[in-house]
């Protein structure tokens, strides 16, 4: 082995003096300086960060550089996977230039230890919390731990389902049906006599509302310390549903998803999607705006005792992803749950882990990356093209099926006319997705099997169930069933990672 | 038909009135107007707007209360509205030579404000959305055998009415329009 380097040192120098000679010459190139810049600066003990080094120079310079690494261990390509670390560890990153070797550039990487407890929550697709009136079908749960802050006054939530089509924490309260009844301090608007917020959340078909709380939230290894969540109340508890609140849904006042644990399918709901918060900059500068019309969507609302009304609030105030409220861990997650049959399974058991190349267990790998528009009507959706058709195509878990239009399977009579019931069955599909950094798509295949039959067991997990959606103007939802036998990743936006910045997905 | 027709017309007068609380500047529609002038004319002559039997002028006064923008008046078959709201949404309004709004579209970080904008039709797709909800309560005392809850985009096709969304937070998309009001030679996917 060492013989063999030496001699691939040797002919590398080789090459060099003769790079060297060529552009050096007359021309008299020089190398001016190294700049070394790495993605993530933090990262866990075991995780990976990705260096580039931009080389600066006069004349026909080579822009070429080795790597080296203080700790851990580095390729020719600038990969860094950081060393196991038990105590905060800063790991010094050197990009050399090859053409001239007393000239080189370093960037440092925060090595943190392992996430006490771990990163890594289980992940059950079941037949839902106690007392729900029906059997769950393809939704994806966790348990997580919500506290008074600064306090050891908590209370555990199981089955809160966990969307990727959606930022923030909500728990249904006990007055609506769920589990939740801790008095969590409110979140208050500075600007206005520190009055409560509330909050109208619209959903595709129905909405939620209630108030903003701060809890500190505990997955796991991970805490969110006084992080805003939103407590989803019943339309009979106090403060009322506002009047500009449920018109933004196409079910009307029934679409209040915060009636009944039956109405709202989960004990809570965990968004850890694309996006850093629910809202954004809209609703800085114009929640406040909102008339009830169409010209201005109502979100954040003031909620003094003589009632609510539109509100503005400030980002760090508005309910964030939890997962960027985390120390370490905190630019995405990883969703792995096991191949799931034809027919579907009784239940499924999964992991939900915290970060992206971050720690050993979620570097990006072999993994495509499907980068997509943080902003404008695609936010968040990158390109399928499905029967010659190219459409906004997104990765939604809070979905519980593949959405999409094609005018060839048939669909279920009666009761059952939202659903797909192809015959034959299953009926074997093939799509390609393509992400703003893809020239070209990548193909993915998948089946929809005949939900008919499909829901006559008492199964609760399905990758092959699917549901039409309309041709114009269309959108392909790939919802739970695609997340089956695979590990998929959402990157937060502007959170760096190996893999580059958010928001993009992978798998 | 007529009484749909009259209503649609409504829906579409109200909507306009509505566009006075808007804050985007009408100095883009009006320039557009002017270059488009001709074209608009000869449109117009042709009935195509929601101000029906009125002057090319109460086009002009309409578009002030909107305060939005114009665009694609290229079809001789129907003509569109688009208006960009302040959060960045835009709303598409497909209308007929026969002066009726027979499809809307729309795109945007948020919903749109469904009474507003699909006005007596609101009624229709919430009836609509609550028989599907039915079917699926009846199936859950036959434990979910027969159906089960669908969580995905929004889809509802009577013989009257389509009604469509998808998307996810922060990205909606969708549309609506009456069958029987889509104009001759004009495909329903024209509406997007």
């Amino acid at each position: 082995m060492m013989r063999k380097f030496g001699l691939l040192l040797v002919l590398g120098s080789i090459v060099l003096m003769a790079a060297c000679g060529g552009s050096g010459g007359s021309s008299g190139s020089t190398i001016t300086s190294v700049a070394v810049s790495c993605s993530p600066t933090t990262v866990s003990s075991g995780g990976t960060s990705q260096c580039s080094a931009t080389v600066n120079g006069t004349g026909n310079f080579s822009t070429g550089v080795s790597w080296s690494a203080s700790a851990g261990t580095i390729s020719s390509a600038g990969l860094l996977t950081a060393p196991s670390v038990t105590t905060i560890t800063s790991v010094t990153v050197t990009a050399t230039s090859t053409q001239n070797t007393s000239v080189a550039g370093t960037a440092s990487v925060t090595v943190n230890p392992p996430a006490a407890g771990g990163n890594v929550v289980p992940l059950t697709v079941d037949d839902g919390p106690s007392g729900l009136g029906y059997v769950s079908t393809n939704v994806a749960f966790v348990t997580v731990l919500v506290c008074v802050p600064n306090t050891t006054t908590c209370q555990t939530i199981d089955h809160v389902m966990v969307d990727t089509g959606s930022s923030g924490l909500r728990l249904l309260s006990s007055a609506a049906g769920g589990e939740f009844n801790l008095p969590l301090p409110a979140q208050n608007d500075p600007n206005n006599n520190n009055d409560a917020y509330g909050e109208c959340l619209v959903f595709l078909d129905g909405y939620i509302w209630g108030t903003v709380n701060t809890a500190d939230v505990v997955i796991t290894g991970e805490t969110a310390k006084s992080v805003p969540v939103q407590i989803i109340l019943p339309p009979t508890s106090s403060p009322g549903v506002p009047t500009s609140c449920s018109n933004q849904n196409p079910s009307g006042g029934a679409g209040n998803e915060g009636n009944s644990l039956n109405a709202f399918g989960a004990n809570g709901l965990i968004g850890v999607g694309l996006f850093a918060q629910d809202c954004g900059e809209y609703c800085v500068t114009q929640g406040s705006s909102c008339t009830g019309s169409q010209t201005n969507p109502c979100i954040y609302y003031d909620c003094p005792s003589s009632g609510c009304t539109a509100a503005n609030i400030a980002i760090a105030q508005q309910v964030p992803n939890p997962v960027t409220a985390f120390p370490l861990d905190n630019n995405g997650v990883l969703i792995e749950l096991p191949s799931v049959p034809d027919g579907g399974s009784a239940t499924v058991s999964g992991s939900l882990i915290f970060g992206i190349g971050t720690e050993s267990n979620n570097p990006l790998g072999s993994a495509q990356v499907y980068d997509v528009p943080d902003s404008g009507s695609n936010a968040g959706s990158f390109t399928t093209t499905f029967n010659s058709s190219s459409t906004p195509g997104f990765l939604d878990s809070g979905s519980n099926a593949f959405f999409f239009n094609d005018s060839s399977i048939t669909i279920c009579t009666g009761a059952l006319d939202n659903w797909f019931c192809p015959n034959p069955s299953p009926d074997n599909l093939t799509a390609s997705n393509q992400g703003t950094n893809m020239s070209s798509g990548v193909q993915v295949s998948f089946s929809v099997e005949n939900a008919g039959i499909l829901f006559q067991g008492g199964n609760t997990a399905f990758s092959t169930l699917g549901g039409p959606y309309i041709s114009t103007p269309a959108a392909f939802d790939w919802g739970l069933s695609f997340f089956y036998g695979r590990n998929v990743f959402t990157a937060i936006d502007g959170a760096s990672t190996p893999g580059g910045t958010g928001p993009y997905v992978a798998f | 038909m007529s009484i749909f027709q009259f209503r649609l017309g409504r829906t579409f007068r109200a909507a306009g009135k509505e566009g006075e609380r808007m804050t985007l500047s009408t100095s883009t529609a009006r320039p557009l107007l002017r270059r488009l002038g001709p074209a608009l004319l000869m449109l117009l002559a042709i009935p195509m707007w929601a101000s029906l039997g009125d002057t090319a002028a109460s086009v002009l006064n309409d578009q002030t209360q909107w305060k939005g923008t114009l665009s694609s008046v290229d079809n001789v078959t129907y003509a569109v509205h688009e208006i960009t709201i302040p959060s960045g949404a835009k709303i598409r309004e497909y209308v007929s030579p026969a002066g009726a709004v027979f499809g809307i579209a729309w795109d945007g970080q948020f919903a749109p404000n469904f009474q507003q904008l699909l006005g007596p039709y609101y009624q229709q797709v919430q009836q609509a959305l609550a028989q599907q909800k039915a079917a699926q309560q009846a199936s859950e005392q036959q434990g979910g055998a027969t159906t089960r809850r669908r969580r995905g985009p929004v889809l509802v096709e009577t013989p009257g009415l389509v009604f469509a969304q998808s998307g996810h937070m922060r990205s909606f998309h969708g549309v609506a329009y009456i069958p029987q009001l889509v104009p001759q030679g004009v495909q329903a996917s024209d509406i997007r």
